[in-house]
């Protein structure tokens, strides 16, 4: 997974990293659907990026990266 | 009629954190107000505060923070302590037998609600020019999303409101609560009142309405003075207080600690003026709360006043005491205990209704402090500077009258 991903969610949840396995469900870390949206915000306004609109918001870790590593600008570090 | 016992007690002040803690710096008189800076557009500015150094990280986990304002999160933590006082779980299907979640529900009282919420967004807004808000403003600075969260923890489906009677507005949330359980539409509710309004806008609205204490020569921490000639103002704080209060025969059947009795409330109007307080209505207030609790005045032995110390109020008040109490006011004792705690506004009421509950159960009175050098306008017993014991008590009254000329009494009497 995306370290600067993963490390920026373990800094805004203090969430130590090891915990931070792919098919951990947000659920699961202690996100409900709101912070999983202020999340989505945060990350947007870091990378400068659109997340588009979910019909099925991310379940998972690694669902929430897939949404979001395709939309990164090549290279670009994490803040 | 039902009766109502109070069964759990929490606080979060200036003062402490923790009833025990709350109530010992009233008795000692040891003051939490202090000089914070507050960085204003227009520089720094020093203003006299009970403010709260509070970290969020050991209380809360940072997902939860995401959608929970500092007012939210001080009323879980007053709730914490009275739920585990009662002997109260926040694990769902945990409560005891004779308690159902739908029976068991939230009155919460504030003034301003989520305003540092509100006051960041205007700042992203207005100052740092951002295109769009957080997705979570609304839901971080509605004043209901206090009531909201604590019932959410505790799993509270009962009926939940939210009062905004400005510095009346956790008196009355706690009277309300009563009436729903005397009434039946609750067995227990969780009452009580947050507030957080330290932020810039807050101050500057508070400081152009010139009310506000100016340091005193003591040190800032005695410039909160009331019934005092020297008294400049009220000073601003922020904190929570709330109780569990549950119906009699179902406290007692499930074995809990009953602290007290609530026993009687009443809430009148001025329609008078937006600021100035009026003594016939206050006095109303304390006359109709002596008729619901079915008591002469002579039956209560410590009255813990509003007393804000404000020039008008404080005498207003005493005029009021005197037209509720008669002939008995002048051997009544009575104090304030913003002088220590400051003005936590929304959660004022709960706060001295809460020391008011301590007093009865402790026999111990607490003082007004710094009340060296009495007003002449203000001449009643108003226990200066040092705490005094007080045997047999067996009732006691709190007041909280607000700007709007809403007027709340609470009276609480031995279990």
């Amino acid at each position: 997974m995306n370290s600067d991903l993963i490390n920026l969610f373990a800094e805004t949840f203090g969430i130590s990293e090891e915990k931070l396995l792919p098919d951990a469900t947000l659920e699961s870390l202690g996100l409900d659907s709101l912070a999983v949206i202020e999340f989505l915000f945060q990350i947007e306004d870091q990378f400068g990026i659109q997340i588009p609109d979910q019909a099925n918001p991310p379940r998972t870790l690694a669902e929430m990266v897939q949404l979001i590593e395709p939309l990164l600008p090549a290279g670009k570090p994490a803040a | 009629m039902r009766r109502v016992a109070i069964t759990g007690l929490g606080v979060i002040s200036a003062v402490g954190t923790g009833t025990p803690a709350f109530f010992q710096s009233l008795l000692s008189a040891r003051s939490g107000i202090r000089a914070i800076d507050i960085p204003f557009p227009t520089g720094t500015e020093s203003v006299l505060a009970g403010s709260i150094d509070f970290d969020a990280d050991p209380h809360f986990p940072r997902a939860r923070l995401l959608t929970m304002d500092r007012v939210s999160q001080f009323a879980l933590v007053a709730s914490r302590e009275a739920m585990a006082q009662a002997g109260l779980s926040a694990e769902p299907g945990t409560l005891p037998s004779g308690l159902t979640p739908e029976r068991f529900g939230v009155s919460l009282g504030t003034g301003s609600g989520g305003a540092g919420s509100t006051e960041a967004a205007y700042t992203a807004l207005l100052e740092q020019k951002v295109a769009r808000l957080r997705p979570m403003t609304v839901v971080l600075a509605m004043n209901n999303a206090i009531a909201a969260h604590v019932s959410m923890e505790f799993g509270l489906k009962g009926p939940s409101s939210t009062v905004s009677n400005a510095c009346a507005s956790s008196a009355t949330s706690i009277g309300e609560a009563f009436r729903q359980i005397r009434h039946g539409y609750a067995d227990a509710m969780l009452a009580g009142g947050s507030e957080a309004l330290l932020n810039r806008g807050t101050v500057k609205a508070w400081q152009a309405m010139h009310t506000l204490a100016k340091p005193h020569a003591g040190g800032a921490e005695t410039s909160c003075r009331p019934f005092s000639a020297d008294r400049t103002g009220l000073v601003l704080a922020e904190g929570a207080a709330m109780l569990v209060l549950e119906e009699w025969e179902s406290a007692k059947r499930r074995g809990a600690n009953i602290l007290a009795e609530l026993c009687g409330y009443a809430s009148t109007t001025d329609a008078h003026h937006l600021t100035q307080p009026d003594a016939q209505g206050q006095a109303r207030a304390m006359t109709l709360a002596l008729e619901d609790a079915k008591l002469q005045a002579s039956s209560i032995g410590y009255l813990n006043a509003h007393g804000t110390a404000t020039d008008v109020g404080d005498v207003v008040e005493t005029s009021a005491i005197k037209l509720a109490f008669q002939d008995l006011a002048a051997r009544l004792p009575i104090s304030s205990s913003k002088g220590v705690h400051g003005h936590a506004m929304g959660a004022a009421g709960a706060m001295e209704f809460i020391a008011s509950v301590m007093t009865l159960r402790t026999g111990q009175l607490p003082p007004t402090a710094f009340l060296e050098n009495p007003d002449p306008r203000c001449d009643l017993d108003y226990v200066p500077l040092a705490p005094r014991d007080a045997k047999g008590l067996r009732a006691v009254m709190s007041n909280s009258f607000a700007f709007g000329g809403s007027n709340a009494v609470l009276i609480a009497k031995s279990a």
